[in-house]
Formats: C-alpha cells, sequence, structure tokens
C-alpha cells in the first residue's frame, strides 16, 4: 500500500529525514520509535502534505485504485481524499466551527469524492453518535467548537473518531498515546483495535512501549537521525524499553 | 444611581478637544456645506398588532411614528419623553459632534419581574439626507429580557441613536446589528450600561459593511457581581470608515467582564477599536478581559487598535490583547489534511473568525438570523478573504 524510497526531507535549513525506506502493505500494524528529533514527527507531516516541510528527494508510492502513484504529487487535501489520515499529536483548537459541522464537511467532502451519496443531516448526526461511542466521547463535544478547550484526552478521542468516521486506508496515528491517563489511552487503543482490518494499515508513531500492549504491531521500527536503523517485531520495542536507544 | 439621576447623567459624548477623537475619520464632514435635516416629530405612540411576529413585542422606531405591538403593553411600560431643544438644522460636523439624540425624543422602557420577555427594536429612517435621532431608555428590574435591536435604515440617511440601560438585579441579551444589507450613509450610536445589584449584561454587536458608523459604548459594573459580557464583529468594505470604542468601568468588587472584538477590514475600508477598562481601588477581585483581533484582507484596508487598563485596586485579574493579521496556517492545514479543499477551508475559517461573536447570542432562532445577515452580507467579502489566502 505504501513504499517510501529514500526519501530526504528538509524544514528551513535543517535536513530530517536522510534517506528514509518503508514499505507498509494493507492489514499491517508498523510501529515507529525513536527519540526525541529523530524525524518520526516530521515522517507523518511529509504524508500528510506539510507545506513546511521540503521534500529534497525520494518517492512515496501509494496504491490508489490497485495502481501506485506517488503521493507527493497530491495536495494535501487530495492525500486525505486518497484515504491518508494522520491522527495529529497536537490537534489544532479552531474556535467558532463546530465539531460536528467539520466532521459534516470531511466526511461529505470523501463521499463526494468517492462517488457516494452524502448523509442527511439527521443521518448523519446518527452515525457520528454511533462512532463517538466507539472512542467513548461525550456527544456534547460535537456541539463545540472543534477542539476548542477539549482536554488532552478529548482530543486525541476525535481524532479517532474522525478516524472512524472517515475510513481510510492508511493511519498515522502520531504519538496519539502522549498525554493520555490510563482509561483514556485503553479507550483511544480499542478504538483503533476495532478499526483495524486486512485492507487497511496503521502507523504507530510512539515513545512508549506501553501503546503497543493494547495495539499490538506486526513491525517495530527503530529511526535515528532521519533513517530506520533497526526493524523487527513487537520484541524490540520491549528491548527498547530496557536499553534506551544509545545502543542501536 | 437613581432612575432620575441615571436618565440625567452627563453622557460621555466626546468633544473635538480630546484625544477620544484620535483616529476618527473627519473626511466628508469637514469640508460639507451640506445641511442635515433631522427629524424632529411629534413623538406619539401607536398601539398595532404586528404580523407573525416571533417576539413577546416590537417596537418600530421610524422618521414617521413609534409603533409598539399591543402585547407589549402588558409587560412593559412604554413613554416617550420630548427632548426637543434647538433647530433642525445642522451641518454634517456637527451632526458627527454632537449627540443629536438630546435635542430629539427618548422612547422609554421600563420593565418589572419580566422573565424570558423577547423585544425586537426596530430603527426605520427613511427619509433621504433626514436623520433620526432617538433616546432609547431601557430601565428593568427582577427581570430576564432580550432585546434585537437592528437598524434597517435606507441608503443616504443618518441616524444619531443614544440608549440609556439600568439594570436592577436583572439579564438582558442585547443583540445589535448596525448594517446588513442596507447601509445607511452615518451612524453615531452612544450606549450607556449600569449595572446594579448582581445584573448580567450580554452584548453582541454586528457593524456589518456600514458607510461611516461610530460606536461607543460606556458599562458601569455597579455593584458586586455583576458582570458584562461584550462581543462585537464588524465587517467593512469600500472607502468606510468604522469605530468601536468602548468603556468598561468597576466600581464595586467581584465585578466580570468579558470583551471579544473580531474585526474584517477589506478595500481601503478603515476600523478602529479603543477599548478602556477602568478598575477603581475599591473594585478588589475584578475579573476582566479584554480580546481584539483583526483581519485585513488589502494593503490598503486599517486597523487602529488601542487597548487600555487602568487600575487602581491590587488584587485583581486583568488581561487584554490585539492580534492583527491573518487566518491561522495551522487551523488551515488542519482542515485540508482532512479532504475539505483549500477553498472551502478558508471560508470555513472566514465563517467561523465571525462566529466566535455569534455563537454568544443564546437564543439558537436569534443565532440562526445573525448568521443569515451576516451571510448575505458579508459572503462576497469571505470570498474574497478565501481567494487572498488562497493565493
Amino acid at each position: 500500500m505504501l513504499e517510501v524510497k529514500d526519501l530526504k526531507v528538509r524544514i528551513e535549513d535543517k535536513d530530517v529525514l536522510k534517506g528514509l525506506n518503508i514499505k507498509v502493505n494493507a492489514g499491517e500494524v508498523h510501529a515507529i520509535m525513536g527519540p526525541n528529533g529523530s524525524g518520526k514527527s516530521t515522517f507523518s507531516k511529509v504524508l500528510a502534505g506539510h507545506p513546511d516541510y521540503k521534500v529534497v528527494s525520494g518517492k512515496i508510492d501509494y496504491e490508489v485504485n490497485l495502481n501506485m502513484i506517488n503521493l507527493l504529487e497530491l495536495e494535501a487535501y487530495q492525500r486525505a481524499l486518497e484515504g491518508v489520515f494522520i491522527a495529529y499529536q497536537y490537534p489544532t483548537e479552531i474556535p467558532g466551527v463546530s465539531n460536528l459541522e467539520f466532521l459534516k464537511a470531511t466526511f461529505n467532502a470523501v463521499c463526494k469524492h468517492q462517488g457516494v451519496q452524502e448523509l442527511s443531516e439527521s443521518e448523519f448526526e446518527s452515525l457520528v453518535l454511533a462512532k463517538a461511542k466507539l472512542v467513548d466521547l461525550n456527544p456534547t463535544f460535537l456541539y463545540r467548537s472543534l477542539n476548542e478547550g477539549f482536554s488532552g484526552g478529548e482530543k486525541k478521542r476525535n481524532e479517532i473518531l474522525q478516524m472512524a468516521l472517515l475510513s481510510p486506508k492508511l493511519c498515522i496515528l502520531d504519538e496519539t498515546d502522549s498525554g493520555l491517563d490510563i482509561d483514556s489511552l485503553r479507550i483511544v487503543s480499542e478504538g483503533v483495535n476495532a478499526l483495524r482490518n486486512e485492507d487497511r494499515a496503521i502507523v504507530l508513531i510512539t515513545h512508549y512501549q506501553r501503546l503497543l500492549d493494547y495495539i499490538e504491531p506486526d513491525f517495530v521500527h527503530v529511526f535515528k537521525d532521519g533513517r530506520i536503523v533497526k526493524t523487527g517485531d513487537k520484541s524490540l520495542a520491549l528491548e527498547l524499553e530496557k536499553k534506551g536507544y544509545d545502543w542501536l | 444611581m437613581s432612575y432620575n439621576q441615571f436618565l440625567k447623567s452627563k453622557n460621555l459624548w466626546p468633544d473635538a478637544s480630546t484625544e477620544k477623537w484620535k483616529y476618527f475619520d473627519f473626511k466628508g464632514f469637514e469640508s460639507s456645506s451640506e445641511k442635515v435635516e433631522y427629524s424632529h416629530f411629534k413623538p406619539e405612540i401607536k398601539f398595532i398588532d404586528f404580523d407573525k411576529s416571533t417576539f413577546d413585542g416590537e417596537i418600530k422606531i421610524s422618521t414617521q411614528e413609534i409603533l409598539v405591538s399591543k402585547s407589549l403593553k402588558e409587560r412593559a411600560e412604554i413613554s416617550i419623553l420630548d427632548n426637543f431643544k434647538s433647530s433642525n438644522k445642522t451641518s454634517k460636523l456637527d451632526f458627527v459632534m454632537t449627540d443629536l439624540s438630546s435635542r430629539d425624543f427618548t422612547v422609554q422602557i421600563k420593565i418589572k419581574a419580566q422573565k424570558e420577555l423577547k423585544i425586537s427594536l426596530t430603527y426605520l429612517n427613511e427619509s433621504h439626507q433626514k436623520s433620526l435621532n432617538p433616546t432609547v431608555y431601557l430601565g428593568a428590574i427582577d427581570s430576564d429580557i432580550t432585546v434585537f435591536e437592528i437598524d434597517k435604515s435606507s441608503d443616504e440617511t443618518l441616524l444619531s441613536q443614544h440608549s440609556k440601560i439600568n439594570l436592577q438585579n436583572s439579564k438582558l441579551n442585547l443583540i445589535s446589528i448596525y448594517g446588513s444589507s442596507l447601509t445607511s450613509d452615518s451612524k453615531i450610536i452612544n450606549s450607556e450600561i449600569n449595572l446594579e445589584n448582581k445584573s448580567v449584561y450580554n452584548h453582541a454587536l454586528f457593524l456589518i459593511k456600514n458607510k461611516f458608523i461610530r460606536y461607543q459604548q460606556s458599562v458601569v459594573i455597579n455593584s458586586e457581581k455583576a458582570e458584562a459580557n461584550l462581543a462585537a464583529f464588524n465587517i467593512s468594505d469600500g472607502d468606510s470608515f468604522s469605530e468601536l470604542r468602548t468603556e468598561v468601568q468597576h466600581l464595586k468588587p467581584k465585578g466580570i467582564s468579558r470583551q471579544l472584538y473580531k474585526t474584517i477590514v477589506s478595500d481601503s475600508s478603515k476600523n478602529v477599536f479603543n477599548g478602556r477598562v477602568f478598575i477603581d481601588a475599591l473594585a478588589q477581585k475584578t475579573d476582566s478581559s479584554q480580546l481584539c483581533q483583526g483581519l485585513i484582507l488589502s494593503p490598503k484596508a486599517e486597523i487602529n487598535a488601542k487597548p487600555e487598563l487602568e487600575i487602581y485596586a491590587d488584587d485583581v485579574k486583568a488581561s487584554h490583547g490585539a492580534a492583527i493579521g491573518q487566518l491561522g496556517k495551522d487551523q488551515i492545514f488542519y482542515l485540508v489534511s482532512r479532504g475539505i479543499n483549500p477553498e472551502t477551508a478558508y471560508q470555513m475559517l472566514a465563517h467561523a473568525f465571525a462566529g466566535e461573536v455569534v455563537s454568544k447570542v443564546e437564543s439558537l432562532a436569534l443565532r440562526k438570523k445573525c448568521e443569515i445577515l451576516i451571510e448575505q452580507s458579508s459572503g462576497a467579502i469571505f470570498e474574497k478573504l478565501a481567494e487572498s489566502f488562497g493565493s
């Protein structure tokens, strides 16, 4: 589904990704770990198409309708329409835009792109309420401004709610576990697990092994200095927990 | 302060000698030899039935007559005071320098022990180059009132309006709309609010595409735990001038004031915000905040923001801030990265910018009304905004 080849990325004058290679197939869960500043979040921003991140060289092949296309050639909104979803570490607050209004706009954009008929307001509201249960998000948050005044846990739940609603093919969860208490971590993880299926790939960016207790990865990659320095199975995460990153 | 004292108290209308006129745009006034006729008429109230009214009572003040719905008679005491003092012609400069309302008539509305009373108040001036100069006095005791105030005057007219609001153990939700689809030539509005006995004053003000408007508001927090929540949205285009001046005086302890002012200027329009918060030495434990946010859409448009804090008490919370600029890039990216195309994202954020003020309107029906009015009159500017950020 996704193949990143020798990706080099710069932000302002700093080289952040220095030749990244990774392949993710449908149905797989990949965990990306690594020290601060190793390029993990940059990778998610580049996939999303953030304008501040300049791709110097490399290629990102992504499967659309059984054909591989270069994801870098798509605008940010087109990538989302083609099923790329980033659950952000720090979801942006947007005062004045109601959460429900935003969810409807994004859901309709995807429906339109896929040639599916949009839902009526009441049908959509019923769908969102059902999905909100999945992440145990109080429905009152649907009627508030998007992410404004939400706690860290509520913001992360709202990200997973969007993921559930949009049914993306490739989900990148950027430090979704940061700032979550134990109960929230469990609820958010259960929400993610409910969305695992053979057509969907999930990439978890995390600092902590504890998330991987809830969402079991097929592969664990270690980022260091802008590239992957080691890949293994879930036991690698346990080893990192004990030894840190210095031995790599 | 007694009702009579308040009614007779000197208003804060500034004269040309003070710094309060800084930034004021006299263009078109100083040079004009044109005389403004202001429409003194013998005030008389006509009680009628309004068709399909969604309010408990309606008041229409025009240059011809004052209409009041019969239904309001049962819940409020309404009368007219004639203030007429001098000639009925003045220069345009005098029009902006003088509170003409003091020379005309006062509509006096007294409300006692009324719950959830909804009143519509309309100003209607359809007389070319004439001015409408009403004073509206609203006094409320032990009441909970919503007033939807709208100016529906025609083009090329003038409005010099003065409001005096005195609340005693009451809550007033006031929604004021000046502009919308119809545009008067010039509007000068002076509003004075006195809060007693833990009263709460919630004001949502919309200044929409006015050619020339100066809105001055003075709120006096005159009892413990009284509260004033002031939210305003301005949108301007062409070569218009708009000014909002607020003064909040905390005179007693534990008062609360919140101010949010948002403005969008395009073309060569000019906007001024002067916001002063005064906290008296007696007003300990005051909690006050003021925020002014502006969006400038073209190189010739201008916003002058001047927040002021004057604090004489030593145990208070007071904050103020002004931010003039563009829509947040992070916000745009967040929407775009969810599949919303950039143009729609910019428009959503432009609406959200105004929406923050609209959301302060408690009544859902009136909130919808405000949204529609803003959309109808400002849609083109929002589109321009999308284009300007998209480029």
